[in-house]
């Protein structure tokens, strides 16, 4: 596996910033972004995107493999975005086969950590809390059920050491 | 939905000090069930005065409210005339003598009261009697005979019934305290000069308010939440609020850390935080909403 300790050697890096060469920072971001998403979050079919029109680079990708793509949009705590800019990057932040009215902003911090909301243009009420119970047991039941076998693994893993022994 | 009457009336708001109150609980109650207008309670309960946890009438009204009510022709606007520092005789005249006719018809009932108690308690009172008359007999001479006695139990029901029962005294008499001026007919007059909205953020502000409360939306102060309005699906006393309204200029310029200032407001508390400014004389509308990602 290929190892980049200067990020700017990245081939994604060296896509973005063939799109926006002006816009080193922001393009530095989104790759962090992009990082961030596929590593850590694990989400999928992250990709990057150029966005004309703004000329900035954006994100694509899904969260879990069932779930809608999403758009993110990589920014930094300073940037200052007024409800005017918001409607522009409704508009000009687009995929040709996603309809949505949804942009996710990922506020990238000088430390690296990054934050995510979401923006959407209209009214959109917030979930219903029975749906965000429900949510929430779904995931604490998947999350016992992945530790079922977990005593069967440490009885396996205690074994091999003993037969293999401390060669 | 408005209930339809033959006669449309518009209901009276009155100014004091710039403040519009609602002293009526009818109206209070039309406004909140057919007009969808909230208000707040700011007064003392006639019953319950040494308590601030419920209030009562006066409603007070926000200026936002007071606009939209006039707008649509709902309401009109009432103001008192300045009372003058001096009383006059007449007026005086009419008060003294409200308080005796009051305090006259007051004393029949006090008494009729106060008979009612005595009966109630007249087996207590009879046995009080025996007991001290007992005492005295045994303190004093020792020669009564059954035939004495039996007549003496005869009499005490008389007794009962004879029981003088004095007037009450002036100061006793219940007052009555005015949550309405009693001089009214002669005191109020039609306000014209109500300004609202003025500046250019009350004027964003109401736009977003008429357009919210348009959509059949409950608005109340978001002072709370810190927004600008809290926006309720249904009536507030049945429904948790769905936003906070927060009003921005259109062009007014937010670095994303206050974005996620407002987002981190509304994910703690269960609500969506929409930032509403005006666009081509329209309101836009973007909501914010944490994405669950930790």
């Amino acid at each position: 596996m290929a190892v980049y300790p200067e990020l700017r050697d990245h081939p994604k890096y060296i896509e973005a910033i063939s799109w926006c060469p002006e816009n080193e920072d922001q393009v530095m971001m989104a790759i962090q972004v992009f990082l961030d998403l596929c590593e850590v979050r694990g989400w999928f079919d992250v990709r990057t995107h150029h966005c004309r029109e703004m000329n900035l680079v954006f994100l694509s990708g899904r969260s879990t493999n069932k779930s809608p793509t999403e758009l993110i949009l990589p920014t930094d705590i300073y940037s200052q975005i007024s409800p005017a800019d918001m409607k522009k990057y409704f508009s000009a932040i687009k995929l040709e086969n996603i309809e949505t009215n949804c942009l996710t902003l990922a506020v990238y911090n000088v430390d690296s950590t990054i934050v995510y909301y979401k923006m959407f243009s209209g009214l959109v009420p917030p979930e219903n809390p029975k749906i965000s119970e429900q949510k929430r047991r779904d995931k604490f039941e998947n999350f016992q059920r992945s530790r079922n076998d977990l005593s069967k693994y440490i009885q396996q893993f205690t074994d091999e050491r003993q037969t293999h022994g401390h060669s | 939905m408005p209930m339809t009457s033959l006669i449309s009336v518009k209901m009276s708001l009155f100014v004091t000090h710039g403040k519009v109150f609602v002293w009526d609980t009818d109206d209070v109650m039309k406004l909140r069930e057919d007009y969808r207008i909230v208000g707040n309670l700011v007064g003392s309960l006639p019953r319950a005065p040494r308590q601030n946890i419920q209030l009562g009438l006066p409603l007070q009204l926000a200026p936002d409210e007071v606009t939209l009510l006039l707008e649509k022709g709902f309401c009109e606007l009432l103001e008192s005339v300045k009372l003058s520092s001096q009383i006059d005789d007449d007026r005086l005249k009419q008060f003294t003598d409200m308080r005796q006719t009051s305090y006259q018809q007051q004393i029949p009932l006090f008494i009729g009261e106060r008979r009612k108690e005595i009966n109630q308690h007249r087996h207590k009172i009879i046995e009080g009697k025996k007991a001290k008359r007992q005492k005295l007999k045994q303190d004093g001479e020792h020669d009564e005979n059954d035939e004495h006695d039996s007549i003496e139990e005869r009499e005490d029901d008389f007794n009962i019934d004879d029981i003088a029962i004095p007037s009450i005294k002036p100061e006793q008499a219940i007052v009555q305290l005015f949550t309405e001026s009693p001089w009214k007919s002669r005191m109020t007059s039609i306000h014209k000069e109500w300004q609202y909205p003025e500046s250019d953020s009350d004027k964003l502000r109401y736009a977003v308010f008429k357009d919210l409360w348009e959509k059949k939306y409950y608005l109340t102060s978001g002072t709370k939440f810190g927004g600008d309005f809290l926006v309720y699906p249904g009536d507030p006393a049945l429904f948790h609020s769905f936003y906070i309204a927060v009003c921005i200029p259109h062009h007014d310029k937010l670095t994303a850390l206050e974005i996620v200032t407002l987002g981190r407001l509304g994910a703690t508390v269960r609500k969506t935080v929409i930032l509403c400014s005006i666009c081509d004389n329209e309101v836009y509308y973007t909501s914010l909403q944490w994405t669950g990602i930790t």
